[in-house]
């Protein structure tokens, strides 16, 4: 059973380093209509095709992650209807497209919008193969996390944390797997960007160690307590260390160096809309609040388990 | 913009070390004159390429745009694309517009806008893909901007020549992107050390009586002067929404008019094309040649198409926008064009 899980683990890895790619892709088909929605209807089945690949991996994590097996059953259900619909309607929508023109074969990408076919047709397919394979999904799926007491509150709040975490992990996991179509290592400043560079892995690598954690874990093999608190510790001094020195370089060198400019205008464009410098503070501070709210989330469940041992 | 000051402390200087390469730093191209006919240049700006672009129909635009400006004027010598090219894009779609100005047969120079940095690339690949070493028709010199101390990627003059009389300077100058201010951005200007360069190159094209050889200058984002300035001699055009300068002073547009420059033109606002006069020196937007991002409109027509300059001989010369509506193009250059001679 627990090398069961150890796959399934690596699934979920595979599936986030996909849907990062995806979820990168589709968030910059996003950009380019922002401004005013003009063209919303060729641009939105571009995006949407591709954040679908995101929801694939949540609907994935859903069912990996749902001790309970009532509500298993039903997330399962409730989402192989989503992702069949999702992926059939965003088919449909491409193929009106393509009738009507909006689509020029191979204009953004070389075999556009055939990648965008490609995709829906494999969500829907997933979602269709969740519909009529249930039974056998929710025998052979494990679950690879323990089911731990938490208030409600904490619950709500970290699913709401960790959503967030999961999009902006995503985006810049992304943005690293891309790096070869822009990155420049002569280009002016570029020193001063490998910080961020630093933290935008650093976001998934806290992401899969938390997953790494749960698996062992839910195998019945928890990682020794002395090992999981030197991994936390070289975590937050990392996460710390490298935040401080974008913050501080950025506050006080940023105007001089133009690094931000020169080399991750492509990666930030929000920043660049709203006239606002973000991007280096959102990943100076993302991993840093995962990591705190996630010791202090175990720190307050260890009390718990002292109080009152979970079975 | 390359700060190289900084390199030196960074984590891996290394890794900035660009300088060193024996490049000869030249920034001067030349073109000629056909015998004693006007020198044309058109300008195209802020087309704004992106992913939600409809290429073939953008195309078709930017096609019948020359066409017409080549039946109006008889013969384009250079087309000045001032930036804003693309928007968040991928280096196919980058390769596609640029492969597309190049196929025009017409040579072809380049400067940077602030969305020219958006999209799938590095400066370095948007400026060799730019440059003469890529496409036969352009006439940006790849090295020099790369391996010089001066701001900017595409900084060089274009010298015109009538037989071997040098009579005009065409200066592009880079405005970059964006500058960092306190947590926020704004729109970059011309660099301190730009006008140095810049006032090197004048003196070198100073003619025999010790004068300076009159040019014009083109760039994308207007610097703050322009706030300043008065619009009493308006030219011609329209003015459809607040100019977008960048906020930092630059002492350019000073030493530009104190070197014979006879006019400054750029893009960036892309509901102006309003050009005026201002002591002596002509100051305006280029037209919008697309309606990506967002354009303005005035009677049902949309303010896009070129503007043209007529370098006479004498140095003096005419400017023209040609105005052509986005979605009845067939029907040519439209009554909101307008054209001022002998400037």
């Amino acid at each position: 059973m627990s090398k069961k899980k150890y796959i399934a683990f690596i699934i979920e890895m595979v599936l986030f380093i996909i849907a990062s790619l995806a979820f990168y892709q589709g968030f910059h088909y996003w950009m380019a209509d922002i401004d005013g929605f003009k063209r919303i209807f060729k641009v939105c089945p571009m995006y949407l095709t591709y954040f679908l690949v995101t929801y694939v991996l949540f609907a994935y994590y859903f069912l990996t992650h749902q001790p309970n097996e009532e509500k298993r059953a039903k997330t399962l259900k409730v989402n192989g209807f989503g992702l069949t619909i999702g992926g059939g309607l965003v088919l449909v929508l491409v193929i009106v497209n393509m009738i009507l023109g909006n689509y020029e074969f191979g204009n953004v990408s070389l075999i556009f919008p055939v990648d965008l076919i490609i995709i829906d047709v494999l969500v829907a397919a997933v979602g269709v193969f969740t519909i009529i394979k249930k039974s056998w999904i929710l025998e052979k799926m494990p679950v690879i996390c323990k089911e731990y007491s938490k208030p409600k509150w904490l619950t709500v709040l970290s699913r709401i944390l960790a959503f967030l975490y999961v999009w902006i992990a995503e985006y810049f996991l992304g943005a690293i797997l891309m790096c070869p179509t822009y990155i420049d290592f002569s280009a002016p400043a570029f020193g001063w960007t490998i910080p961020l560079y630093l933290l935008m892995i650093l976001m998934s690598v806290v992401l899969f160690w938390h997953e790494y954690y749960l698996v062992r874990e839910s195998a019945g093999q928890p990682i020794p307590k002395k090992n999981e608190n030197i991994t936390k510790i070289v975590l937050l001094s990392f996460a710390t260390v490298v935040g401080l020195f974008v913050v501080v370089s950025d506050l006080f060198l940023g105007e001089t160096t133009y690094y931000v400019s020169h080399n991750l205008q492509c990666i930030l464009p929000i920043d660049y809309m709203i006239s606002l410098n973000l991007g280096p503070r959102l990943l100076a501070l993302c991993p840093l609040i995962a990591l705190w709210f996630n010791f202090i989330m175990s720190m307050t469940l260890m009390k718990k388990k002292v109080a009152e041992p979970l079975s | 913009m390359k700060h190289k000051r900084f390199a030196l402390v960074s984590l891996l200087p290394l890794l900035f070390s660009c300088a060193g390469a024996n490049v000869d730093l030249n920034y001067v191209q030349e073109l000629n004159a056909n015998g004693d006919e006007d020198f044309v240049v058109l300008q195209l700006t802020d087309i704004h390429w992106n992913y939600s672009t409809n290429i073939k129909e953008a195309s078709a635009y930017l096609n019948n745009t020359i066409k017409v400006a080549k039946e109006l004027k008889g013969h384009i010598d250079l087309i000045e694309v001032t930036g804003d090219t693309l928007l968040v894009a991928n280096k196919k779609i980058a390769t596609t517009i640029y492969d597309l100005i190049d196929s025009w047969g017409i040579k072809w120079a380049f400067t940077f806008g602030n969305h020219d940095y958006e999209g799938e690339w590095s400066e370095a690949w948007m400026n060799e893909l730019v440059s003469s070493s890529h496409y036969q028709n352009a006439v940006l010199p790849e090295l020099v901007n790369k391996y010089d101390k001066v701001d900017g990627y595409s900084n060089y003059v274009i010298n015109v020549k009538w037989g071997n009389d040098m009579n005009w300077q065409i200066y592009n100058i880079d405005t970059h992107n964006l500058v960092q201010q306190s947590g926020s951005y704004d729109y970059d200007y011309v660099h301190p050390n730009q006008v140095e360069w810049y006032k090197s190159q004048a003196e070198l094209a100073k003619k025999a009586d010790n004068t300076y050889t009159p040019s014009i200058a083109f760039f994308h984002i207007p610097t703050s002067e322009i706030n300043d300035m008065k619009e009493e001699e308006k030219i011609g055009g329209i003015k459809d929404e607040k100019y977008c300068p960048g906020k930092t002073f630059s002492e350019f547009y000073g030493v530009a008019k104190e070197r014979n420059c006879r006019g400054m033109f750029f893009g960036h606002d892309h509901s102006n094309d309003i050009v005026w006069k201002h002591e002596g020196v002509v100051y305006g937007y280029g037209v919008k040649a697309n309606i990506e991002l967002y354009s303005t409109e005035k009677d049902d027509v949309s303010i896009t198409g070129c503007a043209l300059y007529s370098l006479h001989k004498n140095g003096t010369f005419d400017l023209e926008h040609l105005i052509i509506d986005y979605d009845n193009m067939e029907q040519g250059k439209s009554s909101l064009s307008w054209e001022v001679k002998d400037l």
